[in-house]
């Protein structure tokens, strides 16, 4: 039987290769879809933590408190950490520093002669190194930093500060990973030796921030709270080095679209599979029928095709294991920049058994159509006349209404929600059916004409090849759409809000009693408000997010927000001392909050019980941010004004600030210019959905292909009796373009139509994720990508010369 | 699949294959190749760097003068014996400076320093303006690494190399001499004769180098610590502090208590460091090492300057580096007086006034008892007393071979001790009254004076004058003379017989060996009576009941006044003499003031 079964793959090699190459293919999208989100995940964690590592704790200077600290307190004469609980301390200097008119981070870690290593915190990747060790003055950039500047391995830099500079010299370029993920401004990264020379003269080591690293099992609260005890650090800010919460929350909002996505390309993945083997039926029932009649029982018949399918299932999933693991780590490489993605054994294996178990059971359904057919039935190849596809999908749309319907009347899912699901559901039955239905009409449609070639295409399209093809291929359109649609969609996050933030600038790590007036005094600074800016966590009602908190009583003149709650009524409680949160409306529509409600904000490890006075509406941070009065901050945080932002007429006025402010430390940003800095930062992030979409895409091109291919293949005798008939090789070649272009149009067509409601059903379960999207649909990506798909379909015959294999010959059965 | 096909797919196969394989070789060749080239290309432009740097050096020193002129060349200069020595010289120190670990484009950076007109100054007469050469490697950015590494890759470039250099430059000279086209063969003559003597005097023993090389490794750490921290402090971190305190903007405008303690901490940390550094028997180690560079290297036999500057300071360190660890714990101690808050604040405050008030030399005074108080009570009678044999053993007193330039601490401890009895009224005018006449007298005082601000300050630069006069650089007499009576050989018993005009040469040698014989012999009587007179101080301090104890640590306990009417600093003043700190506490003033 296992020869049997290996003299039909080998006895059409083409046609195994495909389908091997196909399954392989389909287990790395699976795979690519499963881990993409854990990708994001570990790169936005990565760049969160970029700087912290894998410390736990971080000392960090408040507006309030002393801009530089010792670790006398921390760590005994002999080095060792002197607080129970915590395993290890590096200290750290980080400035904004000037390099050729510039603001660059410049970072520096305690000098070890006898070992220096700036890899205290994480390790460092060198792209370029200078031989030997490093010394106090020399620093590692990146290589996005030495292209910026045009700077090389041991080149002299000068940094400068409050008009002291020190030079430093290249001992190394990095690659964008580790520290340098957290590349914006371009980090500068030596040794607090050197570069306290901003700061004082001389080689002297200063601090302003302390990483550390507790004990393993050590409660980290408990850690923080006795550090915050020492009268040194009392002021200071002292809170968790990193925060998956937040990096979760942000990993959600960029990659949900994609998620969403992800589904339907993970059913087109198996649907792919299944296809592939659905469309050699005809050949296995005739195969199956003559194995019959040389007398083969149905127990041997069904081994050797399992045998066959099994094989060819197999060597897809193997090689789509390898496949896999070597497109998405090129891809995270080369979208991320990062190496430190780990393989998920778990979704692999799940990925190749999705893949096998597929194609197994879908080459089942040959025999099992079989095997309800007589031998004459199989041979002859004809197909009962019942629409077994209609009757499915129509199956599939009452249970998932009833499903929808069960859960919103079990209050488990709103009723928009319910709506969206429902719709994906028709959406994606209507490609399935109404696809086909098109094909097969535009084939009657063409067989009425003249022309003898698209006469021969209109019934060559009446058979299920072609009904699947286009299928096959108006789903992969729809999915290619939502991808290209995800994608702009996810860039769209940053950048919605950001028109609104023209015309203003941020002067951060100012002191807390740094005056208003100071900035307004500046030519070109129309207003200047003082207030705290800091990541908090609002919780409550069902709610856990991460938010921006505003915190100053005149935050509101800041952008124009709409107000739900009457704006007087909303702005005398701003400005009591009660103390009241104001929320977006989004946090409304998702979870339901209202005016008068309590939630709990903790900002810096301190958690306190707020009552919500006000609603506003603005799609700044995309609803996640608060704002609080500067007072109620100040009373229960201890936290003080540590931001400025001004209004200003023109970039001049910015450059006048930074020329006030850069000597005192303060940093001095155009607003557009630091979302700019965010936004390449996760650029990143939107480079791999954007990869992601064009690797589907080309999947689902070549998937159609092959499938176009492999079926095609069967139908060589029909072409060897045209050319016999007299028809010329160019009129079958056009006639084989006409075919194509009918499936490609068609899937466009279905395509095209039912990506809107399809959009609103993504947008629609977006808040599934907590985020809350205004209706964004871009014809202009639909079309341009829906036509490429089809042109390229079209362009089949002639890509792969489809002319050169007509021949008048006897053909092969 | 037929024939014609199942060849065509084999024959696609092979060339894909063979081009898979043409593509990896040709990859990993270039990979291959191009870390080759990287490498080479930085060893090639550190070399070109090195050379730019000598030819920088040369060109400062004399017009034309360019890297390894041929000899013919050389006989047309009109200075061909300097630029030989110049030459060679550069060239060892350029060595140096190749192997070492210094970043290439810091060398680059140093050429161009050299090529400007500070750089010309120097390099054109460094003696003369040796105090440029640390403001001019700082502004390159010449770390205290840097600056510790090149000093003992030099000592033991000058210990393993220069024999070798100083026969090159002999040959040179050789070859120069006997071309026809020679235009100043005097000046070759005086660089021959300049040569030998440094072959003779300079070059060690095979033994010796091997005994040099050994003391070196041995104190390197020692040796370090010490050129490092004395490097810093050139650009002390307390300047900058103290503008910090004064200046009311910039990154740490206002700076807070807890600021200021952070900057102090930093800087005593560096202090501790050398402390740390010279513990256990580093001490003796360095001890060993500078003595032997001082035995060996006669700085004046030296015909590169930059070689004798380096002799020069481990000379100075040499004086210094048995008082080094007390001096570490002193400075230890003032750092916590200073950052007691109470003192923070008043200081704070007083800064920014121009004007010397009452309060701030009472105040003052507080600090300086508690700091000498906080340092003395690490230690008691026997431990200072031990400290003091220490260096009297140091300087081998009463051993016939006496180095008086260990002796200098020991002058310098008891002239500061005494100053307070100098003193009367708060004016700091008056008869130098002598505590312990038994021990020490005026004179003493006078002649301890002239071995620490003359001889010991002074020396090295009359030997200098000399030399530049004998090689007719210079032939202003006065002010060879000046620079001899700057070292006050009359004030320790050294009359010179001859005439400075007419018989220089018997003049200074006179002064080199009955003169400095003289001045040794007076410095080594007022050592062994400052010594007494510092134990007696010692005693007066430490014994049961002490008074001067009991009236420093009552000083030291006062609290510091935030203002004082005239009548008051008068009443207060008497208390502050007989605690014997307005000495230490005045010299402060003075380097606040000045």
């Amino acid at each position: 039987m296992f020869r049997l079964a290996f003299k039909n793959i080998t006895a059409k090699p083409l046609r195994a290769v495909a389908t091997i190459l196909v399954i392989a293919l389909a287990v790395a999208m699976i795979f690519c879809m499963l881990s993409f989100k854990d990708a994001v995940f570990e790169y936005i964690f990565g760049t969160q933590t970029a700087i912290s590592g894998d410390s736990d704790i971080v000392i960090s200077a408040s507006s309030g408190s002393d801009r530089l600290t010792i670790v006398a307190d921390l760590v005994g004469s002999d080095g060792s950490p002197r607080v129970s609980g915590v395993k290890s301390v590096v200290p750290s200097l980080a400035l904004y520093a000037m390099l050729e008119g510039e603001y660059v981070q410049a970072r520096g870690f305690e000098f070890d002669k006898n070992s220096p290593s700036l890899e205290a915190l994480q390790s460092v990747d060198f792209a370029k190194k200078r031989e030997g060790e490093l010394k106090s003055d020399d620093v590692v950039i990146s290589e996005s930093t030495a292209k910026h500047f045009g700077i090389d391995v041991d080149d002299r830099i000068s940094l400068s500060l409050d008009g002291k500079s020190v030079f430093v010299f290249v001992g190394g370029i990095a690659k964008q990973s580790g520290y340098f993920l957290a590349d914006s401004p371009f980090l500068i990264l030596g040794f607090s030796r050197q570069l306290s020379g901003l700061l004082i003269g001389g080689e002297n080591e200063l601090f302003n921030e302390i990483y550390l690293k507790t004990d393993e099992g050590a409660d980290v609260e408990d850690v923080i709270a006795r550090v915050k005890g020492m009268p040194r650090f009392e002021d200071m800010l002292v809170r968790r080095a990193n925060d998956s919460g937040a990096a979760q929350e942000q990993t959600s909002s960029l990659t949900a679209p994609i998620v969403l996505a992800g589904g339907a390309v993970l059913a087109l993945g198996v649907a792919i599979i299944a296809l592939l083997f659905l469309m050699g039926e005809r050949e296995k029932q005739t195969l199956i029928s003559k194995l019959t009649v040389i007398g083969g029982t149905r127990g041997q018949i069904t081994g050797i095709l399992l045998l066959e399918s099994g094989m060819l299932a197999l060597a897809g999933a193997l090689i789509g294991v390898g496949l896999s693991v070597g497109i998405f780590a090129a891809l995270v490489k080369l979208t991320l920049s990062s190496s430190a993605f780990a393989i998920s054994v778990a979704k692999l294996a799940g990925a190749a058994a999705l893949g096998f178990f597929t194609a197994i059971f879908a080459s089942l359904y040959p025999i099992f159509r079989s095997m309800r057919k007589s031998v004459r039935e199989s041979q002859l190849g004809t197909l009962n006349g019942k629409n077994t596809f209609a009757y499915l999908t129509s199956a599939a749309l009452v249970v998932a209404f009833a499903v929808s319907v069960a859960l919103y009347f079990s209050g488990h899912m709103p009723a928009w929600l319910a709506l969206a699901l429902g719709v994906l559901i028709i959406v994606l039955a209507v490609v399935g059916g109404g696809t086909s239905l098109l094909v097969r009409g535009t084939g009657g449609a063409m067989k009425k004409t003249s022309a003898p070639d698209l006469k021969v295409a209109g019934n060559a399209l009446k058979g299920k090849r072609h009904a699947r093809s286009a299928t096959l291929l108006a789903v992969g359109t729809l999915v290619a759409m939502i991808l290209f649609m995800a994608w702009q969609l996810t860039s769209t996050i940053f950048t919605a809000y950001i028109s609104d933030f023209e015309g203003l600038a941020f002067v951060s790590n100012i002191r807390a009693d740094a005056s208003e007036n100071e900035f307004l005094e500046v030519e070109g600074v129309q207003d200047a408000v003082k207030l705290v800016w800091q990541q908090g966590n609002l919780s409550g009602k069902g709610l856990s997010r991460s938010v921006s908190v505003l915190g100053s009583s005149k935050a509101l003149s800041l952008v124009d927000f709409k107000y739900v709650t009457p704006e007087d009524q909303l702005k005398t409680r701003l400005l009591s001392d009660e103390p009241y949160v104001f929320v977006d409306n989004a946090f409304c529509k998702l979870y339901g909050i209202d005016v008068g409600d309590s939630l709990w904000l903790t900002i810096a490890d301190k958690k306190q019980e707020l009552k919500v006075g006000g609603v506003l509406s603005h799609r700044l941070f995309n609803g996640a941010y608060v704002i609080l009065s500067e007072n109620t901050l100040d009373k229960l945080y201890g936290l003080h004004a540590d931001t400025v932002i001004a209004r200003v007429e023109d970039e001049k006025a910015i450059g006048a600030l930074s020329n006030k402010f850069a000597h005192k430390n303060y940093y001095v940003i155009d607003a557009l210019t630091a979302y700019r800095w965010e936004m390449e930062s996760t650029q990143a992030v939107f480079d791999l959905v954007g990869t992601l979409a064009f690797l589907v895409t080309f999947f689902i091109l070549v998937v159609a292909v092959a499938a176009t291919l492999v079926g095609r293949s069967s139908e060589e005798r029909g072409r060897v009796a045209l050319l016999n008939a007299g028809m010329s090789k160019n009129m079958l070649l056009r006639s084989e373009i006409a075919e194509h272009a009918a499936c490609a149009i068609s899937a466009f067509v279905v395509a095209l139509l039912l990506s809107l409601p399809l959009t609103g059903c993504l947008i629609g379960a977006l808040e599934l994720f907590g985020l809350a999207f205004e209706f964004m649909y871009n014809a202009g990506v639909v079309v341009a990508v829906g036509a490429g798909i089809c042109l390229l379909y079209t362009a089949v015959p002639l890509a792969f010369n489809f002319k050169r294999n007509y021949s008048i010959k006897r053909a092969r059965y | 699949m037929d024939t014609n096909s199942r060849k065509k797919t084999n024959r696609l196969r092979r060339i894909l294959i063979a081009l898979t394989a043409a593509v990896l070789v040709v990859a990993l060749t270039f990979a291959l190749v191009a870390c080759n080239k990287d490498k080479k290309k930085q060893q090639a432009e550190r070399a070109d760097s090195v050379a730019l740097l000598r030819g920088a050096v040369l060109e400062s020193m004399g017009e034309g003068w360019k890297n390894d002129l041929p000899a013919d060349k050389i006989a047309e200069l009109d200075e061909p014996g300097d630029y030989v020595l110049a030459n060679g010289w550069a060239k060892l120190v350029c060595e140096e400076l190749k192997d070492s670990t210094l970043q290439t484009a810091k060398l680059n950076a140093l050429a161009q320093a050299v090529a400007s007109e500070d750089g010309k100054q120097l390099m054109h007469d460094f003696s003369a303006n040796a105090e440029k050469l640390v403001p001019l490697v700082r502004s390159v950015g010449f770390t205290q690494d840097d600056v510790s590494e090149i000093v003992f890759r030099l000592l033991n470039a000058l210990a393993s190399k220069s024999g070798e250099y100083l026969q090159d430059m002999r040959d040179l000279l050789l070859e120069v001499r006997g071309l026809n086209n020679v235009k100043y063969i005097a000046k070759v003559n005086d660089a021959l004769s300049s040569v030998r003597l440094a072959i003779d005097s300079v070059v060690p023993t095979k033994t010796m180098e091997q005994r040099l090389l050994s003391a070196f490794e041995d104190a390197k750490q020692g040796l370090d610590s010490i050129v490092s921290f004395a490097y810093s402090s050139s650009q002390s971190a307390s300047d900058e502090l103290w503008s910090a305190l004064l200046k009311s903007d910039g990154a740490l405008e206002n700076i807070s208590d807890g600021e200021i303690e952070a900057v102090a901490n930093a800087v005593m940390n560096n202090v501790g460091r050398l402390k740390n550094a010279l513990s256990g028997d580093q001490l003796d180690k360095l001890n060993v090492a500078l003595g032997l560079v001082i035995d060996q290297f006669d700085a004046s036999s030296i015909s590169s300057a930059l070689f004798a500057s380096v002799v020069q300071y481990a000379k100075y360190a040499y004086t210094l580096v048995d008082v080094l660890p007390m001096l570490c714990d002193a400075v230890l101690t003032a750092g916590d007086v200073i950052l007691d808050r109470e003192a923070l604040d008043f200081f704070k405050g007083q800064i920014k006034n121009e004007e010397l008030s009452g309060e701030m030399v009472y105040n003052l005074c507080i600090a300086t008892a508690r700091v000498v108080e906080g340092t003395l009570d690490k230690y008691d009678l026997a431990s200072v007393s031990a400290l003091l044999d220490d260096l009297a053993d140091a300087c081998r007193l009463n051993q016939g071979v006496f180095d008086w330039q260990k002796a200098i601490p020991i002058l310098v401890a008891d002239i500061a001790l005494n100053l307070s009895d100098i003193v009367t009224d708060g004016n700091f005018e008056g008869e130098l009254s002598i505590r312990h006449p038994e021990a020490v007298s005026a004179e003493d005082i006078s002649r301890m004076s002239a071995a620490v601000f003359g001889l010991s300050r002074r020396l090295d630069a009359f030997k200098q004058a000399y030399y530049k006069f004998a090689r007719g650089e210079t032939s202003s007499y006065n002010n060879l003379l000046a620079a001899a009576n700057a070292c006050r050989f009359d004030d320790l018993g050294a009359e010179n017989p001859y005439d400075y005009i007419n018989e220089t040469a018997d003049w200074y040698n006179y002064y080199m060996t009955v003169g400095l014989d003289s001045a040794k012999a007076a410095i080594e009587g007022c050592a062994k009576k400052a010594l007494a007179d510092i134990k007696l101080y010692a005693e007066d301090y430490f014994k049961q009941g002490s008074e001067q104890k009991t009236k420093l640590d009552a000083l030291a306990k006062e609290q510091f006044k935030q203002s004082m009417t005239e009548e008051e600093f008068e009443t207060a003043f008497p208390r502050l003499r007989e605690s014997g700190v307005v000495g230490f506490a005045a010299t402060i003033l003075i380097m606040i003031m000045f």
